[in-house]
C-alpha cells in the first residue's frame, strides 16, 4: 500500500506509511486485502483433494498420517468414481447427532443420518442435510492475510504473563457444547487460569428447561424423553419434532407410536398447545392456540384439574389459579386422558418457555407416574451449558474495563446477545479480543483478532448424544483455508503451543476407552461412529419439593403483567439462530407453514392482523399482493418488518423468526430478512408481553412457494379418525369416480425386473423439510432467489403441500410430500415433441436433458406439477467453491431444460451395478432414496413394486393407500397412505369431519 | 336479398365508379410505381413506427435468447404464457387470407376479388409472426430445429404422439400453400407492372418474378387450373391449421384444456379474428389510398355479416363449454369455469365475452354494419377480445389445475408486452412494404368482375 502524494492522508502514520501501520491498517480493513475473485483456484483443490485423500486413509481405520501427500499412487480404497462414506457427528449447542457422510475422491458430498446413532436413528433434518454447503461456503474458506502465526505469537507473550495473573482479566465466552474434549480442556482452562471468567452463551438453548428440571429436582440433570413409549403427549408451546433439541430422535420416537399397519393399530394422541403454528401443532390430534405467556396458567389448569381427579402434584399449593377463561371441553378431554394414562403420558413444554413451566411439567410428569417411563434423567456430563445471567455479568465486566482480553469460541454475541446488553460496547472496551467463527460476521468485525474455524467435516472432536452416547467427529477433508477447531484453539489458549485436534481428542479418549485394546475400540468407533454401551443411565429423581416451591413462588411473587400482544422469538427451522443464514439451500427452504423463502415476517393471526387495520381477506387471492409493514415496539426498542397472515396462530401473539437481517453474514445472508434479536431483552429472551404495534404505511414484498392453502374438497390429502378407521371407515373425501380408464396407446410393458414404487405415509409424515433438503444435495438442486421463487419456479424436485382445513380461526394444517409420481401412463411423455421423456422398463419417467428443447409442454401437462424449469441458468451463480458439493453422479442442468425427480436414478443404477457385481439380485432396502434416507419417521418408503414381500409393496397393500388423481387414469407408482387422527371421543364432535374451502 | 350472390343485372356493380381496365391498371399500378418522394408521408410515419417496434422487438428477442425465458411472466404452474398466446392470435388471424381467398373463390364469391390480395399477404406476415412464437419460446431456442423429423446419425426422431409436433407440420404446410396460392395469384400483375416498368432493374427483377407471363390464353388456362387446385388444396388447410393448433390444449389433460369442442371452436374463432383484422386493414388502406371504389362498401358489410355469425358462433362455444363442465360432472372441469368466471381472471373473461359475443351484436342493424367508424372500432374490440380468447384459454387453465397447492397467477412483464407490441410492428412493417411494392388488390380479377369483362357487355 502506498500512498500516493496527491492523496489526502488521515494521520501522521498513515503518511509515514510504516510497516507497523500497513499491518494495522491490514487488520482493520481486512476486506480490502481480501481476494474475494478467487474462492479456490484449481491448484488448491487439487492440494485439498491430496489432503483429504492423505485424511481419507487416516479416518479410514489406517495410520493416522497427517501429512499433505499428492495424488500420485492410487490409496488402496479409493476407487475413482466410487465413493466412500465415514461416520462423524454434528453438534448444534447441546445436540448432536450422527451422520454418514459420503465422499467422492475425498470430497464430502452428502450427509445422512448414522442409524447406530442414538441421536439420528437413522434420519436426519433439514439443518443437517444443508450443512454440507456450509463447508464449501466461499465466505469461509475465502484468501485472507495469514493472521494464525501472528496470533500465534501475539498468545505467546500473553499466555505466560496471563497465566502468572491467574487468568485475571482473561475471560472467555464459549458456545454450548457435549464434547468430552472440550469439557476436559475447560477445566484444564480453570485449572491454569483460576481467576479467568468463562461464561457461556447461546441465543437458542434450552437452559430454561435445565433450570426448571434443576429447580424440581434438586440436581443439574438432562431430560430425556421417550415419546415412543408415551400414548398421550402434551407439548405446551414445544415443537419438538422439528425445532428443539434432539428433533430427529423425537420424531422417530413419536413416530413409533403413531405407526399404522392395519385397520387394528392404534396410536397415541398429541395435544398441542401453543402461540406459533408449528409442524407439531399440525400432527396434533387436538390443539389449542395459546399465547406463550398463558402456557404457564394453562399448565397449572392442568395441575389444579389433575388435583381434581385426587391426582396430588408436587408444589400445587406454590400455583396461581390457572388460565381463565379456558376451553373446558379440551381440557376435559385432555385431563381425563392423562388420567386414564398413567405412567404412559408425556408433557414436554417448549425450550422458549421460562424454568417454572419446566419445573412444574416436571411436576405433573412427576404426579403421572412419567418420570422412569416416558421421561427420565440422565447425568449433565461432559456437557456446557448455557447461562444467561452469568453471560450478562461478564458483559458488565467487559464493559467497565475488568477485561483485559477476551476469548470468544464461535458464536456471534453482537448480532444475538441481548439487546439491553450493548454487547458491541462491552466489546471495544475490551483491549484484546479473539473471534474464533467460521465467517468473519459482525463480532469479528469488532475483534481484534480472527481465527477461522474449521467446518466439523475438517476437524476431530468429539460428542454425547442425548442419551450420553459417546462419538467421534472425524474430519473428511483438510481445512479448506486456514482454520482452526474450537478444540485446538482451546488447547492453545491452555498450554500456550499448538496440538492437533487429532492428538487432543485421542487423549480424552484414552481416559474414556480403558478397558480392552485402545486402538482396536478407537477404530471401531470411527468406523461405527459411535461408542457402543456408553449411554449414560437413566434415573428417574423425585421431585424436590422445597426448591420447587422455591421457585413457583418467586414467581407468584413477582407477578408480572403478561396482558397485552406478546412478540414471540422462534427459532428459524431454516436459519437457526442465524448461524445457517449463509446457506443458500436454507434460506430457500419453503417454511414448513408458511411456504415464506428468503424472508422472515411478523407472523399473525388473521384476526390480530384485523386488530392493525389489515383486511383478514387481503392475501386470500392468488394474485401476489403486497405485505403491510408493522413496527413492533417493546421497552423502547422497536423492529420493523412485513406481516404475514397465518391461519390458526394464537391471537395477540406475533411471532418472529430470529437469524435474519444479517449485515455481515455472507454474501447469501446479508440484507435477507430483519433482524429481531434488536428487540430482544435479558429480561424476556423469548418472549415479551404487552408490546405496542402498528402499521407503518410502507408495504413489502414476501415470496412463498403455495399461493392457495384450500384443497377445495379435492381428495388429495384423505384422511378419517382412528376410531372410524378401525370401525372400518373410509378416507375422505372420497376418491373421484371417472369413466372407465382406457388409454388411447398401448401400455408400456412392466413385466420384467424391478419396477420401481413409493408410498409416503402421511399419518408419519410431519412436513419438517428434511426429504427437501437432502433431494437438493443429492441431485445438485440449484436455488433461484426471492423473486424467482416468488414465481413458483423453485426447482425443489419434492416438495410440501401444506393446506388448511376447518374452522377459518383454528384450522388443521396437514403436509403432502409431492415428488415426481412416475406415472405408468404418463401425460408428460405423449406431449414432448422431441421424445426427451421416456419411460423405462422399471417403471421409471426418465428425463433426457440433453435432448429437451424446454417446450414445458410436459410440465403443463402434469397434474401434480412436479416438473420444474431452468427458467434462467441457475447454476451460474454458483460460487467455484459451492460446486465442489455436487453430486457427480448427478448432471447439472443448463438452462431452458425442464427437471424433476427421478427416484435418485443415480443410486439405484449404484446398487443395480453393486449387486450385478457381486452376482446377486437387488434385495428390498438395497435402494434407498435420499428422501427415504433422511426421512426421521420413515414416512417415505421406496422399492420394488413387483416383489410382494417388499416393504412398499406391502404398504400398497393398506386399504389406506391412494393416488392422487387416478381416475385421469396416469396410474402413479407414487402412492398416499391416508392421514388419520386420533381425537378424544368427546372432541371429536368439534373435529371438521369435511374439508372445507374456507381457509385460503 | 342476399348481398352475397351475384347478379350483375340487378345487383349494384361491385366496382364503382365507372372504372375500365385501363383505369382499374392505372389505378392500382401507380400506388406501387410511385416515386420515393411521393409515397404519402402517411406511409412514411407508419413504417417509421411499425419498423422501430420491430427492431425494439428483435432487441428484446436477443436479449431473451440471451437470458433465457426467465425473463418472460412464466412461471410453475403457467408454463406457457403470452408467447403461445400470441401464437396462436397470430395463427388465427393467418386463416381470414386463405378462406376469402380459396373457399369463397370455390363457392364462386366474387366479391373477394377487391379483397383477396392483401387479405392473402395478411395471412402470410400474420403466420410469419405467428411461427416466431414457438421458436422463441422454448428454453434452448438454439436446438429447436430438432422439431424437425430430420435423419440424424443417431436414429433420434421427434415424438409424433406430440402435438405440438403436429403443430410444426400444419402450420409449416399451412405458410407454404399460402406463399405459393399468393403467388401464383400475383403472376399475371407481376407482369402488367413489368411491361409498365420503366427502368432497367425493375423490368429485370419483375420479369423474373413474373415467370415470362405473356397473357397467352393458353397461360391464362394453365393459370386458372393451377390456381382452382391451389384454391382446391388451400381449403382444407383452413380448417385443419387451427383444428391441430387446438390440439395443443384438447390433448392435454389440463382441465379447461381437454375438451372436444376445441376444433370447429378455434377454427370459428380463427375466422372471426382473421375478417377482424382483414376489416382494419381494409378500412386504413382504403382511406389511404382511397380505393372506395375497389373496396366497397358492399365487401365490408358482406366481411361485417360473417364477422357477426362467427361471432355468435364463439358465443355458442363458450356457453357450449359451461353446460358440458356441468354435464360431464368432472369436478376440476367444473371448478375451472366457475374460476375463470368468477376467479382471480374473470376480468379477462369478461373482456374476452364482451368483445366477442356482444360487441359484434351492433351488426344486427344495417346502419351500424355500412358505418365505417362502427366497423372500425368493432373490430378492433374483435381483435382484443379474440387474443384475450386465448389468454383464458392458456393461462387461466394452466393457473388452476389440479392440485391447488401449485396454483399460480400469471404477471406479464415489460418482455411479454414488449415482443407482443413488437410483433404488430414487424406485422405492419412487412404490410407497409407490400402496399409500397406489390399491387394490393388483385388487377387481372378485379377486371373480371367489371361488366366490360362480360363478353356481351358491348352487345348492348
Amino acid at each position: 500500500m502506498t500512498t500516493p502524494k496527491n492523496q489526502y492522508w488521515k494521520s501522521l502514520e498513515h503518511l509515514e506509511n510504516s510497516e507497523a501501520f500497513q499491518d494495522l491498517y491490514v487488520r482493520a480493513f481486512p476486506e480490502e486485502h481480501q481476494d474475494a475473485s478467487i474462492p479456490v483456484s484449481r491448484r488448491d483443490f487439487l492440494r485439498f483433494m491430496g489432503a483429504s485423500v492423505a485424511l481419507a486413509g487416516a479416518t479410514g481405520c489406517r495410520r493416522p498420517v497427517e501429512h499433505i501427500v499428492p495424488y500420485v499412487r492410487q490409496p488402496e480404497e479409493i476407487i475413482p468414481g466410487v465413493p466412500l462414506r465415514y461416520a462423524t457427528t454434528i453438534t448444534t449447542g447441546e445436540e448432536a447427532v450422527g451422520v454418514v457422510v459420503e465422499s467422492h475422491e475425498g470430497r464430502p458430498t452428502k450427509i445422512e443420518g448414522n442409524p447406530l446413532h442414538p441421536g439420528s436413528g437413522g434420519g436426519a433434518n433439514s439443518l443437517h442435510q444443508a450443512s454440507i454447503l456450509n463447508l464449501y461456503d466461499p465466505d469461509r474458506i475465502k484468501r485472507s492475510p495469514d493472521t494464525w502465526s501472528d496470533f500465534l505469537d501475539f498468545w505467546r507473550d500473553s499466555h505466560g504473563a496471563a497465566a502468572a495473573a491467574g487468568g485475571a482479566a482473561l475471560a472467555v465466552i464459549s458456545e454450548a457444547s457435549c464434547s468430552p474434549s472440550l469439557t476436559r480442556l475447560k477445566s484444564a482452562f480453570k485449572k491454569a487460569f483460576p481467576a479467568a471468567r468463562w461464561a457461556t452463551y447461546e441465543a437458542v438453548s434450552d437452559e430454561t428447561v435445565h433450570a426448571g428440571v434443576e429447580a424440581a429436582t434438586g440436581k443439574r440433570q438432562r431430560l430425556r424423553y421417550h415419546y415412543d413409549r408415551a400414548s398421550v403427549v402434551v407439548a405446551l408451546d414445544a415443537d419438538f419434532l422439528l425445532c428443539e433439541t434432539d428433533n430427529v430422535a423425537n420424531s422417530r420416537g413419536f413416530a413409533e407410536q403413531r405407526r399404522i399397519r392395519n385397520r387394528g393399530g392404534s396410536m397415541n394422541r398429541l395435544y398441542s398447545v401453543e402461540s406459533a403454528f408449528t409442524v407439531t401443532g399440525a400432527m396434533a390430534d387436538h390443539r389449542l392456540r395459546l399465547r406463550s405467556a398463558d402456557i404457564m396458567a394453562f399448565a397449572e389448569t392442568i395441575a389444579r384439574r389433575l388435583a381434581d381427579h385426587s391426582i396430588a402434584v408436587p408444589g400445587l399449593d406454590a400455583l396461581g389459579h390457572g388460565l381463565t377463561p379456558v376451553d373446558d371441553t379440551f381440557v376435559t378431554a385432555l385431563v381425563s386422558d392423562l388420567v386414564a394414562n398413567k405412567g404412559k403420558s408425556l408433557l414436554v413444554a417448549g425450550r422458549r418457555q421460562p424454568a417454572e413451566v419446566h419445573a412444574l411439567v416436571y411436576s405433573l410428569n412427576a404426579a403421572l407416574n412419567n418420570i422412569g417411563s416416558s421421561v427420565s434423567c440422565i447425568a449433565a456430563t461432559d456437557r456446557e451449558t448455557p447461562d444467561l445471567a452469568d453471560f450478562a455479568a461478564l458483559v458488565r465486566e467487559m464493559a467497565s474495563g475488568k477485561v483485559n482480553t477476551v476469548i470468544i469460541l464461535d458464536g456471534n454475541p453482537v448480532f444475538n446477545a441481548p439487546a439491553d446488553l450493548n454487547f458491541t460496547d462491552a466489546m471495544k472496551a475490551v483491549e484484546n479480543s479473539v473471534h474464533l467463527s467460521s465467517i468473519a460476521n459482525e463480532t469479528t468485525q469488532l475483534a481484534d483478532w480472527h481465527i477461522r474455524k474449521s467446518h466439523y467435516l475438517e476437524s476431530w472432536g468429539d460428542a454425547r448424544a442425548g442419551d450420553g452416547t459417546l462419538s467421534l467427529v472425524q474430519p473428511l477433508i483438510a481445512p479448506l483455508g486456514e482454520s482452526r477447531s474450537t478444540i485446538e484453539l482451546l488447547y492453545l489458549l491452555v498450554h500456550g503451543k499448538e496440538k492437533s485436534g487429532f492428538e487432543t481428542v485421542r487423549e480424552t479418549w484414552k481416559a474414556i476407552i480403558r478397558s480392552g485394546d485402545f486402538e482396536r475400540t478407537w477404530r471401531k468407533v470411527l468406523h461405527d461412529g459411535v461408542l457402543a454401551g456408553s449411554a449414560l443411565p437413566e434415573s428417574s429423581p423425585s421431585v424436590d419439593l422445597s426448591s420447587l416451591t422455591a421457585l413457583l413462588k418467586a414467581r407468584a411473587r413477582s407477578g408480572a403483567d403478561t396482558s397485552g400482544v406478546e412478540a414471540v422469538f422462534l427459532a428459524s427451522p431454516a436459519v437457526y439462530d442465524g448461524r445457517f443464514a449463509n446457506n443458500a439451500w436454507l434460506q430457500e427452504l419453503p417454511d414448513t407453514m408458511t411456504k415464506l423463502v428468503w424472508d422472515n415476517a411478523a407472523v399473525m393471526s388473521p384476526s390480530t392482523a384485523e386488530k392493525f387495520g389489515i383486511d383478514r381477506h387481503r392475501h386470500d387471492g392468488l394474485k401476489p399482493v403486497d405485505h403491510h409493514m408493522i413496527r413492533i415496539t417493546a421497552n423502547g426498542r422497536s423492529i420493523e418488518l412485513p406481516i404475514f397472515l397465518l391461519p390458526g396462530h394464537a391471537d395477540d401473539s406475533i411471532s418472529v423468526y430470529l437469524g435474519y437481517g444479517r449485515r455481515d453474514g455472507g454474501r447469501v445472508a446479508n440484507g435477507v430478512g430483519v433482524n429481531t434479536y434488536t428487540l430482544r431483552t435479558l429480561n424476556a429472551p423469548n418472549f415479551v408481553t404487552g408490546v405496542q404495534a402498528e402499521t407503518t404505511g410502507e408495504m413489502y414484498k414476501l415470496s412463498t412457494t403455495q399461493n392457495h392453502h384450500s384443497m377445495e374438497g379435492r381428495p388429495l390429502i384423505r384422511e378419517t379418525s382412528l376410531a372410524a378407521y378401525r370401525d372400518g371407515g373410509e378416507l375422505h373425501p372420497a376418491l373421484i369416480e371417472g369413466p372407465p380408464l382406457k388409454s388411447l396407446w398401448k401400455d408400456h410393458n412392466y413385466s420384467q425386473g424391478n419396477q420401481w414404487g413409493m408410498t409416503v405415509d402421511l399419518n408419519l409424515c410431519t412436513g419438517c423439510n428434511a426429504c427437501v433438503i437432502a433431494c437438493q444435495s443429492e441431485n445438485n438442486i440449484p436455488v433461484v432467489g426471492k423473486k424467482d421463487a416468488g414465481y413458483g419456479r423453485e426447482l425443489h424436485w419434492i416438495r410440501i403441500d401444506r393446506y388448511f382445513s376447518g374452522d377459518e380461526n383454528n384450522p388443521q394444517a396437514v403436509h403432502q410430500p409431492i415428488p415426481c409420481m412416475h406415472c405408468e401412463n404418463a401425460p408428460c411423455e405423449q406431449v414432448c415433441p422431441v421424445q426427451a421423456t421416456n419411460h423405462d422398463k422399471s417403471g421409471l419417467n426418465v428425463m433426457v436433458y440433453n435432448r429437451c428443447i424446454g417446450t414445458r409442454y410436459c410440465s403443463n401437462n402434469c397434474p401434480f406439477k412436479v416438473r420444474r424449469f431452468n427458467f434462467f441458468n441457475y447454476t451460474k451463480a454458483t460460487p467455484e467453491s459451492a460446486k465442489m458439493a455436487n453430486n457427480p453422479d448427478v448432471t447439472v442442468r443448463s438452462r431452458g431444460v425442464m427437471e424433476k425427480c427421478t427416484y435418485c436414478l443415480q443410486r439405484i443404477n449404484e446398487s443395480r451395478i453393486k449387486a450385478k457385481l457381486d452376482g446377486k439380485p437387488l434385495r428390498d432396502g438395497d435402494v434407498v432414496t435420499a428422501c427415504e434416507q433422511t426421512c426421521p419417521v420413515d414416512a417415505i418408503v421406496f422399492g420394488d413394486i413387483a416383489d410382494p414381500q417388499s416393504r412398499v409393496s406391502v404398504a400398497k397393500s393398506q386399504d389406506r393407500n391412494y393416488v392422487l388423481v387416478g381416475e385421469i387414469n396416469v396410474r402413479p407408482r407414487t402412492s398416499y397412505l391416508g392421514k388419520l387422527r386420533n381425537p378424544h371421543p368427546t372432541l371429536a364432535a368439534a373435529t371438521p369431519a369435511e374439508h372445507h374451502s374456507d381457509a385460503h | 336479398m342476399s348481398s352475397t350472390a351475384d347478379s350483375t343485372t340487378v345487383r349494384p356493380p361491385l366496382i364503382s365508379g365507372n372504372q375500365t381496365f385501363s383505369t382499374i391498371t392505372q389505378r392500382i399500378s401507380e400506388i406501387v410505381e410511385i416515386e420515393v418522394q411521393k409515397t404519402p408521408k402517411a406511409w412514411f410515419i407508419a413504417f417509421g413506427i411499425s419498423s422501430s417496434l420491430a427492431g425494439g422487438m428483435g432487441l428484446m428477442i436477443a436479449y431473451l435468447l440471451w437470458e433465457g425465458t426467465g425473463i418472460w411472466g412464466l412461471n410453475q404452474p403457467a408454463g406457457w404464457g403470452w408467447a403461445i398466446v400470441n401464437f396462436v392470435f397470430w395463427v388465427g388471424i393467418g386463416h381470414a387470407g386463405t378462406l376469402i381467398s380459396a373457399i369463397l373463390f370455390l363457392f364462386r364469391q366474387k366479391w373477394r376479388t377487391s379483397i383477396n390480395r392483401f387479405a392473402e399477404a395478411m395471412t402470410i406476415f400474420a403466420v410469419i409472426c405467428a411461427g416466431m412464437f414457438p421458436g422463441i419460446h422454448v428454453g434452448r431456442a438454439w436446438v429447436a430445429y430438432w422439431m424437425f423429423p430430420l435423419p440424424n446419425q443417431m436414429d433420434i426422431w421427434p415424438n409424433f404422439r406430440s402435438p405440438l409436433l403436429w403443430d410444426v407440420f400444419a402450420v409449416s404446410t399451412y405458410f407454404t400453400v399460402s406463399c405459393l396460392f399468393w403467388y401464383v395469384g400475383l403472376i399475371p400483375d407481376l407482369a402488367t407492372l413489368r411491361d409498365r416498368a420503366k427502368s432497367g432493374i425493375r423490368k429485370v427483377l419483375l420479369g423474373i418474378a413474373a415467370l415470362g407471363w405473356r397473357g397467352s390464353n393458353r397461360q391464362w388456362s394453365n393459370y386458372e387450373k393451377a390456381y382452382l387446385i391451389l384454391a382446391g388444396l388451400a381449403t382444407p388447410l383452413v380448417l385443419s391449421v387451427h383444428t391441430v393448433v387446438s390440439f395443443d390444449f384438447a390433448v392435454g389433460i389440463v382441465p379447461g384444456w381437454h375438451t372436444t369442442i376445441f376444433p370447429p371452436y378455434f377454427v370459428a374463432g380463427a375466422i372471426f379474428s382473421g375478417f377482424a383484422m382483414v376489416m382494419t386493414l381494409a378500412v386504413i388502406a382504403r382511406w389511404i389510398y382511397k380505393l372506395e371504389d375497389f373496396i366497397t362498401m358492399r365487401h365490408l358489410e358482406n366481411m361485417n355479416k360473417i364477422m357477426l355469425l362467427t361471432g355468435m358462433l364463439v358465443g355458442y362455444a363458450y356457453a357450449c363449454e359451461f353446460f358440458i363442465s356441468w354435464y360431464g360432472g368432472n369436478p376440476y372441469e367444473q371448478s375451472i369455469f366457475i374460476n375463470r368466471a368468477t376467479g382471480p381472471y374473470a376480468w379477462a373473461y369478461w373482456t374476452m365475452v364482451s368483445c366477442n359475443v356482444l360487441s359484434p351484436q351492433i351488426f344486427w342493424f344495417k346502419k351500424c354494419r355500412t358505418s365505417i367508424p362502427v366497423m372500425f372500432v368493432v373490430s378492433i374490440l374483435i381483435n382484443i377480445g379474440m387474443w384475450f380468447e386465448r389468454f383464458v384459454i392458456t393461462v387461466t387453465s394452466l393457473s388452476q389445475d389440479y392440485l391447488p397447492s401449485s396454483w399460480g397467477y400469471y404477471i406479464p412483464t415489460v418482455y411479454d408486452v414488449g415482443i407482443f407490441i413488437g410483433s404488430f410492428g414487424l406485422f405492419l412493417t412487412l404490410f407497409l412494404l407490400f402496399l409500397r411494392f406489390l399491387p394490393m388488390i388483385a388487377i387481372a380479377e378485379v377486371k373480371g368482375v367489371i361488366p366490360e369483362a362480360d363478353p356481351h357487355h358491348y352487345d348492348h
